[in-house]
């Protein structure tokens, strides 16, 4: 009974643990600065 | 004559565009029959003729446009035989998978099959093409989607999440869990920034296609906290009846002389508009003889007039923005 106890908990903690670092994960900043401008498209068709 | 299957939000944006660009006869299915019988009105004119059928009376059409939710392989299938060039909006991984397969049988019928014409994949392939010539070689693409176009649309962004995303990675397919590898990308205004996270999502596949000299291919969709703890449930509400203003872009990466260079260009636009811009454009090349290819393509090959397509895109009104200064 004890080790069914312990196995749960280490999964729930283990459990708990991804769940933070999944959604508590920074986010990777590709880009900065800068901004947007209208595309130029070749105008020959 | 052009048949669209489907009467849902993008079928319905498919048959806005096509009639502005001056077609004026189409068939129109949709599974729910109702459907088709109330959007078919509200085009009709005395110079628009517009058909409600059922399945089997498509086969009359020239060009057939899948605008309905997946799989479109056996539809696509069906109107092949028949004799219809066939444009899919599918962005399902095995369904423009197994649409690929019928590249043989589309060139034994010396037929058209487009698949993938709609925002991503689809607009992405024609803005990977433009981009391309802006280098002197091209290694790397990298699209990222943000929103969802009609239901059908919301349900696969849902699944998307939930199954095991593919990218291109130095000359493998590489397989990792939806949801992870989070990447803050910055899209045209007025949608802004948004996590992005890996999904199971066709863009890759039809990329590497478009462009096999490609060495690593992402794609990203934004997802938020409750879509990425829900998404392996069912969708616990019913999905809105049309998404909010979306957002595609693709960031490229290659050499430009000696040196390493990144272009990154997006729409911010409803997606089901993007979508359907997309795909009439590239029915209304296939109705006028603009392309010359048969078999099984995707935008963005070289097989395809992408710079012609690209120009179409843009006189629809969608303005592709260019993103600088970083």
């Amino acid at each position: 009974m004890n080790f069914i106890r312990r196995v749960l908990m280490v999964l729930g903690i283990a459990g708990a643990a991804g769940a933070i670092l999944r959604l508590k994960g920074r986010s990777v900043h590709t880009t900065r600065q800068g901004g947007w401008k209208p595309l130029q498209l070749p105008s020959d068709k | 004559m052009i048949a669209i299957v489907g009467a849902g939000v993008t079928g319905a944006r498919v048959l806005e565009q096509l009639i502005r660009l001056g077609h004026t006869d189409f068939l129109l299915h949709d599974r729910e029959e109702f459907r088709a019988e109330l959007l078919a009105p509200k085009h009709r004119s005395s110079t628009t003729n517009i058909s409600v059928v059922r399945k089997r009376n498509l086969v009359q059409a020239h060009v057939v446009v899948l605008t309905c939710g997946a799989p479109h392989n056996e539809l696509a299938l069906s109107f092949v035989q028949t004799g219809a060039h066939v444009v899919s909006m599918s962005d399902d991984v095995d369904d423009t998978t197994a649409l690929l397969d019928l590249n043989d049988l589309a060139t034994q019928h010396n037929r058209l099959l487009v698949v993938g014409a709609a925002a991503s994949p689809g607009l992405t392939g024609l803005l990977l093409a433009h981009l391309s010539t802006q280098f002197d070689s091209i290694d790397e693409a990298h699209v990222a989607v943000h929103g969802t176009g009609g239901p059908d649309c919301a349900r696969q962004h849902h699944s998307a999440l939930a199954g095991s995303s593919v990218g291109w990675h130095d000359g493998s397919w590489l397989r990792r869990p939806s949801g992870s590898g989070r990447e803050l990308c910055w899209f045209p205004e007025p949608v802004g920034a948004y996590d992005c996270y890996r999904a199971e999502v066709a863009d890759p596949a039809l990329l590497h296609r478009a462009m096999p000299q490609l060495q690593r291919i992402s794609a990203r969709i934004s997802a938020t906290r409750r879509d990425r703890f829900t998404a392996r449930l069912p969708m616990l509400a019913p999905p809105n009846a049309e998404g909010g203003m979306g957002a595609v872009r693709i960031e490229v990466r290659g050499m430009r002389g000696v040196s390493r260079a990144m272009e990154i260009v997006g729409v911010a636009e409803r997606l089901a508009h993007i979508a359907a811009i997309v795909a009439a454009t590239t029915t209304h090349a296939i109705v006028n003889d603009n392309i010359s290819a048969v078999g099984a393509h995707v935008l963005g090959g070289s097989e395809m007039p992408n710079a012609q397509l690209l120009r179409g895109v843009a006189d629809a009104g969608l303005h592709i923005h260019q993103f600088v200064g970083a």
